[in-house]
């Protein structure tokens, strides 16, 4: 029985207390909390001193080592490790852990209290959602799920749903499932990881098979899914596009956020990318000896097709150590591709896809319009990318300084990602889920990109390394064997 | 007779309740004997165990969502500026900067 008196129950007239332009029966729904601060602000704040407060420690008090600088806190922000019968091995640094887990459940409640969630159960339901995200590492770092590239986005996405949908999330676990804010403040942090000085880490060859070919599958995918399909949701296909098109789960959750998608189409998204990179990660480097590629060919191909980046570094190792090297080294290409894809999918959304409530004639959409409707986050996520950048290229000690920081906050984002997916399981439900696979349209549209994708990448990759390049391909080869 | 609709709609809440407890358990008690059982038995399977024993010596993390994850791996570094492109390693992760030494 709801009880009307607890935060979360839905308003009895619900439509009285929403801002003016609900989007949908899920917005009409769904509680209102009186927030001091917008979602995303507060996660380009709180990203931003993170950054700001890693990169001063590692500064004043970092260790130099032969490694290079090592931040303080380093040693005290790790995830549960991997393990093979004994779940507890994967935690036996627990006191490290839990300095993990304190600093999620401090993050956690400075949400809570920012944005207006109720603070009298906030401790309780930001713990347990921690205690989840725990759980979903751990079950992640078994040994044959890890081979599996079966990463904790999955496990976190499952855990979330398993309790929702049998005994059902109380209310004050449901009240502080912060998703927006752990997704915003993570990809603030996911920025200062994006150095654009490595995106011509390839020379002409890479920007041919990571510049030209991932913008096209990306565009023509998106296009296949509204004009063929005619997808329901802009949003799914834009997201499955990106996911399937760009580097899997971190694109999926870049643009997800940057297109306003619902959590399920983002769920839905990172499921079928997992689900795929497992059979590619086997399946291609077969199907590459078989045809007989080079290494250099075949990681090219690897690093443009296989979303996931673990995935593509595992595949490649399957064929030899210069296909492992070309095949991060593509994927790192577009990783870094994020960032660009993430402004563009905003900027897009606002000026073509969301419709004005002040009109609906797209060409009347102005400048200050774009800027009003622009996911503000965005602009942190960039920011903390060019600073990196900035600090990447400008002397070796400002790059160790960088590099000290990341190797933190990274760990820092891997939690506020999980804590994320943990959310959105628990405000999901499977029958949502179904729906949206409804005609297995998001499958065709998968598939349909992802054999784009496969084809082109392979005729880019063959172009650049074997026709217009092949001295860089006979270089690769001296250089990495 | 709103008493007994009452009584009724409160039976059938404890009655989902009671359905929902038992399917969390049920899920528990699966994911117990994959994790615990199932998938400590597959790993070690010989083709399987070989192929974790590599990724492990190179140091790579088939989970990585992001380059920053993958490890110290090598990627590669190519130079235009010269009059024949050079090829050289870049340690993944590290500074790409166009005029320092390779």
């Amino acid at each position: 029985m709801p009880n009307s008196s607890h935060p979360y129950s839905p308003p009895s007239n619900p439509a009285s207390q929403l801002e003016p332009f609900p989007q949908n029966e899920e917005e009409v729904t769904k509680p209102r909390f009186r927030s001091i601060i917008s979602e995303d602000w507060l996660a380009i704040i709180v990203g931003s001193l993170i950054l700001v407060v890693v990169l001063i420690s590692a500064w004043l008090w970092g260790v130099q080592s032969e490694k290079g600088l090592a931040s303080p806190w380093k040693a005290w922000l790790v995830l549960p490790g991997e393990w093979q019968v004994n779940p507890w091995t994967s935690i036996k640094s627990w006191p490290h852990l839990l300095g993990s887990l304190i600093v999620c459940i401090g993050l956690g409640l400075i949400g809570s209290f920012f944005l207006g969630r109720p603070q009298k159960t906030s401790l309780l339901g930001v713990s347990a959602t921690v205690l989840l995200a725990a759980l979903a590492y751990v079950l992640s770092g078994q040994q044959l799920v890890k081979y599996y590239n079966l990463e904790f986005a999955l496990w976190a996405l499952v855990l979330g749903l398993i309790i929702s949908n049998t005994v059902g999330a109380p209310g004050w676990l449901r009240s502080v499932a912060m998703t927006e804010f752990y997704i915003k403040t993570g990809l603030v942090l996911l920025g200062a990881e994006i150095l654009f000085g490595q995106l011509l880490a390839l020379g002409l060859p890479g920007i041919c098979v990571a510049w030209i070919v991932t913008p096209i599958v990306l565009m023509t995918t998106f296009w296949f899914g509204q004009r063929v399909l005619k997808m329901e949701s802009a949003s799914l296909n834009m997201v499955i596009s990106a996911d399937m098109s760009v580097c899997g789960v971190s694109a999926a959750i870049a643009t997800a956020a940057a297109c306003k998608a619902k959590k399920e189409e983002l769920s839905l998204a990172v499921g079928l990318s997992l689900s795929f990179t497992v059979v590619m990660m086997i399946v291609l480097p077969a199907i590459i000896r078989a045809l007989g590629l080079s290494e250099v060919l075949g990681g090219a191909w690897l690093g443009g097709t296989i979303d996931s980046t673990g995935a593509v570094v595992a595949a490649g190792a399957m064929l030899g150590d210069t296909a492992r090297d070309v095949a991060a080294t593509v994927k790192m290409i577009q990783n870094i591709l994020i960032g660009v894809v993430a402004f563009g999918v905003a900027w897009y959304w606002v000026r073509y896809q969301q419709p004005s409530n002040a009109s609906n004639n797209l060409e009347q959409t102005g400048f200050g319009e774009v800027w009003r409707r622009f996911p503000r986050f965005i602009l942190g996520f960039l920011g903390a990318s060019i600073a990196f950048s900035v600090l990447n290229q400008m002397s070796a000690e400002s790059d160790q300084l960088a590099q000290a920081t990341i190797a933190v906050t990274k760990t820092i984002r891997g939690w506020l990602f999980c804590l994320a997916f943990v959310c959105i399981g628990i405000e999901t439900n499977f029958a949502e889920l179904g729906r949206h696979m409804k005609g297995g349209k998001p499958m065709i549209l998968y598939l349909s990109g992802q054999m784009l994708n496969l084809c082109l990448t392979l005729l880019m990759a063959w172009l650049a390394f074997e026709v217009w390049f092949p001295q860089v391909t006979s270089q690769i080869e001296q250089v990495t064997k | 007779m709103p008493h007994e609709t009452f009584e009724g709609t409160a039976v059938l809440k404890a009655s989902r309740g009671n359905r929902g407890a038992l399917m969390l358990a049920c899920w528990i008690a699966l994911g117990s004997c994959c994790w615990l059982v199932l998938f400590p038995w597959l790993t070690e399977m010989p083709a399987i165990k070989s192929h974790i024993r590599r990724n492990q010596l190179l140091g790579i993390d088939p989970t990585a969502m992001f380059y920053t994850e993958v490890g110290q791996l090598n990627g590669i570094h190519v130079d235009h500026s010269g009059a024949s492109p050079t090829v050289s390693i870049l340690p993944l992760g590290t500074a790409f900067k166009p005029d320092a030494p390779q």
